[in-house]
């Protein structure tokens, strides 16, 4: 129960239920989207979807289980620079060996979440990006014996992207790191029964990730044109890395990291990304997996209709 | 088998939306001189390729030394047998370093910017 547990809290930090994503145009700089952290853009977009697969440890038996999720999301601005999005997804388990016999294949929801972004400081001349956030997972609103949580969280959360397009040395300048800093709080705090098994809350978490992506599209129109095949040239090389910690005692969920290796293709109006899901902790699983994304910009798929913000005006009035 | 099905799918998705790429931001594909290169002799134009057709009335593009002087004619057009190429000629440059500013309006309002230096030698 552990660690599939484990493995549930750490899929809803890290697949795109909980990414308001973006279309990060910064000046010069792109902010690509990134597959397991959210962005610092506000944008309307869409997942469709985020496929994560990862292997681990059966539910109270020997054997691996193969976890596939789908995950999808839908993010509009409200103003241009204040934003909501929605997420959903379910997995599938499939569970190898063990108590449940071979090939036992099990369904279920992810909690449905709900984000609002806003984007504090767009400063394209720094190629630098902040905003602030709060997410909302509605608890039981997945499928509680896949481990979706009962009760839900509010992780307010804090949004970063520096390119660093101004520094001195040319092959730095193509260079981004990207950034989360969150709290999680939880609509139940964890308790331990007097019978010492805990209740079925959850503890407060901190939680972050960084990016650091080396941007080819910015290496070739800004920097030195290698003359790099046109497809080459869309590339973004990524290292992602995700942790989260309690905050709060008791706990049941230690510390996990990941790191997430991978590159992203970013075609005209859509990007393609692949990343590996590599556990950094026995906490985090032992097995290496794989996330993938088809992630569309809605700006410029439908400019004119879903593409734009419903009101034009800054909802601060910049 | 179920991995193979899940690439498949992702790499055929972007085909399930084939007439989409006429609207996205416009990036630059290529220049003439190229993005940080070095020339000789010295160009008499600018040419700047981007991956959607461009409004030149509402773009931009300015050429300055290393002292800050502007050298281009300011005469930008698109070009006539490419809409997404746009064009603006040079005064008479002498060896150094020059920095491109360029900032387009793609024709369905994105709009968007960039820099790059060239080099003349001598």
């Amino acid at each position: 129960m552990f660690r599939l547990r484990s493995l549930a809290v750490m899929a809803g930090l890290l697949l795109p239920a909980a990414q308001a994503a973006a279309h990060g145009v910064c000046g010069p700089r792109v902010f690509v989207t990134t597959l397991t952290i959210d962005d610092p853009a506000v944008a309307d977009e869409a997942s469709l979807p985020t496929f994560a697969w990862t292997r681990d440890g059966a539910d109270g038996g020997k054997g691996p289980t193969l976890n596939y999720d789908f995950d999808f999301e839908f993010a509009k601005r409200i103003t241009p620079d204040f934003g909501l999005a929605v997420g959903y997804g379910f997995s599938v388990a499939n569970q190898l060996s063990g108590k449940a016999g071979k090939g036992n294949t099990s369904f279920g929801w992810h909690n449905l979440e709900l984000n609002a972004k806003y984007a504090s400081c767009v400063d394209a001349v720094h190629e630098l990006m902040l905003a602030f956030g709060i997410t909302r997972e509605f608890g039981s609103t997945g499928t509680l014996s896949m481990d979706a949580a009962r009760y839900g969280t509010t992780t307010p959360t804090l949004y970063f992207g520096k390119g660093f397009g101004d520094i001195g040395v040319d092959a730095l300048r193509p260079l981004a790191l990207t950034g989360t800093f969150a709290y999680a709080i939880s609509d139940v705090s964890l308790k331990r029964r007097p019978n010492g098994e805990f209740n079925q809350g959850a503890e407060h978490q901190w939680q972050g990730g960084l990016s650091l992506q080396y941007s080819l599209p910015y290496l070739q129109s800004q920097v030195k044109d290698l003359g790099l095949p046109e497809w080459m040239g869309r590339l973004t090389p990524l290292v992602e890395f995700s942790w989260s910690s309690p905050a709060t005692a008791p706990s049941a969920t230690p510390t996990q990291m990941m790191l997430a290796p991978g590159v992203v293709y970013n075609g005209d109006w859509y990007q393609l990304g692949i990343e590996a899901l590599i556990p950094l902790n026995r906490a985090t699983g032992r097995n290496v997996g794989v996330i993938a994304q088809f992630h569309i910009y809605l700006d410029d798929l439908l400019p004119n209709s879903l593409g734009k913000p419903i009101f034009p005006s800054p909802l601060l009035g910049r | 088998m179920k991995t193979l099905f899940a690439a498949l799918t992702f790499a055929l998705l972007p085909a399930w939306f084939p007439s989409a790429g006429a609207f996205a931001h416009a990036r630059l594909v290529s220049a003439v001189p190229a993005v940080g290169a070095t020339v000789n002799p010295a160009p008499s134009e600018l040419v700047l390729r981007f991956t959607e057709a461009i409004e030149p009335r509402f773009s931009t593009v300015a050429v300055t030394d290393a002292a800050g002087a502007r050298q281009e004619r300011g005469d930008l057009q698109a070009d006539s047998a490419d809409a997404k190429t746009i064009r603006i000629g040079l005064l008479a440059l002498k060896p150094g370093t020059y920095t491109v500013r360029w900032q387009v309006l793609s024709v369905d309002t994105h709009r968007t910017e960039g820099a790059f230096r060239f080099t003349v030698a001598p």
